[in-house]
């Protein structure tokens, strides 16, 4: 079975799992709750299986390299991130109502690469620059930190939703009382905030001592290095206005959304409006 | 007097604050968009077709064309320095004074005034309770047991180091930034190209075409390029060897993300390109119908010999007209103008292979390499990845870690023992709080903990 095959199988069970998420949401059913957890792992664990194939079909193909190099490499990437960090999340905080968020997300991230004409899939050689061990370590990391921001941006969204509801413990009625509670939302929010911006930072870290070991700059101020330095600003404010000045709830998840376009715009606008150094990650 | 002390401390409180940091954060982040939108160091020409001449302006004004250098940056920058430091010289001390003070004498009045605090009956004598507790404790926390007066009182605590991580954060910031001053004072930037088999002693320094003496000589033996059958470049090598007062002392291999460093000089594999070399060209005056056989270097004015006429190879394409390749030659004739042509070297006989009445044909030369070398010298990159591992390191420890204390007033009751407990964190609330109930949980199972070890 070659790895692409086994990728686009993944991008089904991940809609399988997320349909599962939403109607065990909807209709209150923690059976479905429970199933979906379990063909999430399912998914997870043949995402990993397909990346691993991809890598040693690229040795085979006689210039072996870890699964990270292309566009295409670095969706089913993402999307195995998000998936992954959510369902850490669910059993450290025993909480599956929100799944329908992240494995929607990964579900259409494997969607777009498996099946958008734009990307190309196929295993490439890698060029001279990014023959590197850094590669594998600034790769993995950035992601995981991207990882951390989806889910902490659609926990903001779910708070901003959940809304002006300004006493803690009403419930309310409906699809609102289906989620955790606001103070959880927030602490969860931050959580992932605090890990995307420790895995970024590592990421930036990394990609500046690669970049010093490829081209002699650690710094170049070229636009994805900028915009990850954005993207770094942006998170480190809220750290700062929520560890120095209090800042809970709504503001933080305003910030979430924030940076999390700003991670968007480091990640696909750079490369489709803006030039430079990182251009063969288109 | 009062009022300069007024102004004094306002300015401190000012830089001290975390307002002014947030402001930072987000005018750093805003302005460095801007940055990406303008293409950095484009020329004005550049800028007055893209923009007009108002905006052009503005962007000359605000040096926006390469605002990462730019003096408004680096105030923000410089700021952002001053802020850092202020903010944690003004908080240092505050924590060191915490993490002296040891354990203080605890009382139930101020016990119960903690956020998280509890009351327990255990059925054990006091003795037996304190033990258990002690050993249960030891475990997690570094702990404190002292008697006070019939009971027993306990400060446990750990984690406080995490308090000092924020310090570290800063400090690891503060190294990058320096290293990046360092680095821009005492270092430089240039490049070189180096023709096979050539050797070079110095180097261009930015794009002002300041020469560098290096204080030795590189020499490019052999440059190599490999493709992938798909037609991607695979490697770019240059085989070296560094030369003083002409021994060679070392010999290296450049590769792409492999550089090689002398003397604190780094070279760096940037780009490669090819260019002619052992160029013979066939000169035939058609006026005088002198003909000459000539040697001649690329890129090097020659006299071309019985004469006062000079005559240099320009350029050289591979493609000209579908031609094919062609060397590009001026040629400066006594008592005539300078003129220039495309001579073809596939076709001798083409018409256009003159220069006024100079025939000309080139035949042969040689297509050899030549290496692009990016060379630095950076004093600093080793302060900035200090910075880096420190950051990093502490960054750990300030996200993560918390510093949790809890007290303990254990007294003899009726029956048992009376547990107070109450504690506090200086982070991460919600994960304190599940802790604290789960020790209280396991302290009101202490006697079934104690029977089960009897």
């Amino acid at each position: 079975m070659s790895s692409s095959l086994v990728l686009s199988l993944v991008t089904f069970v991940y809609l399988l799992a997320a349909l599962a998420y939403g109607t065990g949401w909807l209709f209150r059913r923690s059976v479905l709750n429970r199933c979906a957890t379990w063909i999430s792992w399912l998914g997870v664990g043949l995402h990993t299986a397909g990346m691993l194939l991809r890598w040693m079909e690229s040795y085979r193909m006689g210039f072996g390299h870890a699964p990270l190099s292309n566009f295409y490499e670095s969706l089913v990437f993402g999307a195995w991130s998000v998936a992954l960090i959510y369902l850490l999340m669910e059993v450290r905080y025993r909480s599956r109502e929100l799944g329908v968020f992240p494995l929607g997300l990964a579900f259409f991230t494997m969607a777009y690469a498996s099946f958008s004409p734009n990307v190309e899939s196929k295993i490439q050689p890698l060029i001279p620059a990014l023959k590197s061990n850094w590669l594998i370590a600034h790769v993995i990391t950035c992601f995981l930190g991207y990882a951390g921001f989806a889910v902490a941006c659609g926990l903001g969204i779910v708070y901003l939703l959940k809304g002006p509801n300004k006493q803690p413990d009403n419930p309310g009625s409906g699809i609102r009382a289906r989620i955790p509670s606001i103070q959880s939302l927030d602490e969860l929010m931050y959580q992932n905030v605090v890990f995307g911006f420790l895995l970024l930072t590592v990421g930036i870290i990394t990609g500046s001592v690669w970049a010093n070991s490829a081209w002699g700059n650690y710094w170049s101020w070229d636009p994805k290095e900028t915009w990850s330095l954005i993207t770094w600003l942006v998170y480190a404010l809220l750290l700062h206005a929520r560890l120095g000045r209090g800042w809970h709830g709504r503001r933080i998840a305003w910030l979430s959304i924030i940076g999390f376009s700003c991670v968007i715009f480091t990640y696909l606008g750079v490369n489709f409006l803006l030039s430079g150094l990182h251009s063969y990650a288109r | 007097m009062d009022q300069k002390n007024g102004i004094l401390d306002r300015s401190y409180q000012f830089f001290a604050s975390v307002k002014l940091s947030l402001f930072l954060f987000g005018s750093l982040a805003a302005t460095s968009i801007v940055g990406t939108l303008i293409p950095q160091e484009s020329t004005v020409e550049q800028r007055l077709r893209e923009y007009g001449p108002k905006l052009s302006a503005l962007i000359e004004v605000l040096d926006l064309a390469d605002m990462y250098h730019s003096w408004w940056f680096k105030v923000l920058l410089g700021l952002l320095s001053v802020n850092l430091i202020v903010c944690s010289l003004r908080r240092l001390p505050q924590t060191l004074t915490l993490l002296r003070a040891g354990s203080q004498t605890m009382d139930p009045a101020r016990l119960q005034k903690m956020r998280h605090h509890a009351r327990i009956q255990v059925p054990l004598p006091l003795s037996e309770s304190q033990r258990l507790l002690a050993s249960r404790l030891g475990r997690r926390y570094s702990c404190q047991w002292q008697e006070r007066d019939g009971g027993w009182q306990a400060a446990a605590e750990k984690g406080r180091f995490s308090r000092l991580g924020v310090y570290f954060v800063h400090l690891g910031v503060l190294l990058i930034l320096g290293g990046a001053l360092i680095g821009s004072v005492f270092g430089f930037r240039g490049f070189v190209t180096i023709p096979e088999s050539g050797t070079v002693d110095r180097i261009f320094i930015g794009s002002k075409h300041r020469v560098l003496p290096l204080g030795f000589a590189i020499r490019c033996d052999k440059f190599t390029v490999d493709f992938y059958d798909t037609g991607a470049p695979k490697e770019f090598r240059s085989d070296v060897s560094i030369l003083e007062h002409g021994d060679m002392v070392r010999r290296a291999a450049i590769l792409v993300n492999d550089p090689l460093t002398f003397k604190g000089i780094t070279f760096y594999q940037a780009t490669y390109g090819s260019e002619p070399s052992d160029i013979v060209l066939q000169l035939n005056d058609v006026t005088s119908g002198k003909k000459l056989r000539l040697e001649v270097p690329f890129r090097e004015t020659i006299v071309i010999p019985g004469t006062k006429d000079r005559l240099v190879v320009m350029d050289y394409a591979e493609n000209v007209g579908n031609h094919g390749p062609a060397l590009f030659i001026a040629a400066a004739r006594e008592h005539q103008q300078p003129a220039s042509a495309w001579i073809l070297v596939k076709q001798p006989a083409f018409h256009g292979n003159r220069i006024g009445d100079l025939a000309i044909t080139a035949e042969s030369f040689q297509n050899s390499f030549y290496t692009g070398l990016q060379v630095k010298k950076d004093p600093g990159v080793w302060v900035i990845y200090a910075g880096f591992s420190l950051m990093l390191l502490s960054m750990l420890f300030a996200l993560y870690g918390s510093h949790r204390r809890m007290w303990f007033l254990l007294d003899q009751g009726s029956g048992g023992t009376k547990i107070m407990l109450g504690g506090h964190s200086s982070k991460h609330q919600a994960a304190f709080e599940r802790e604290f109930t789960k020790l209280t949980q396991e302290i009101g199972d202490l006697s079934a903990y104690g029977n089960a070890h009897v």
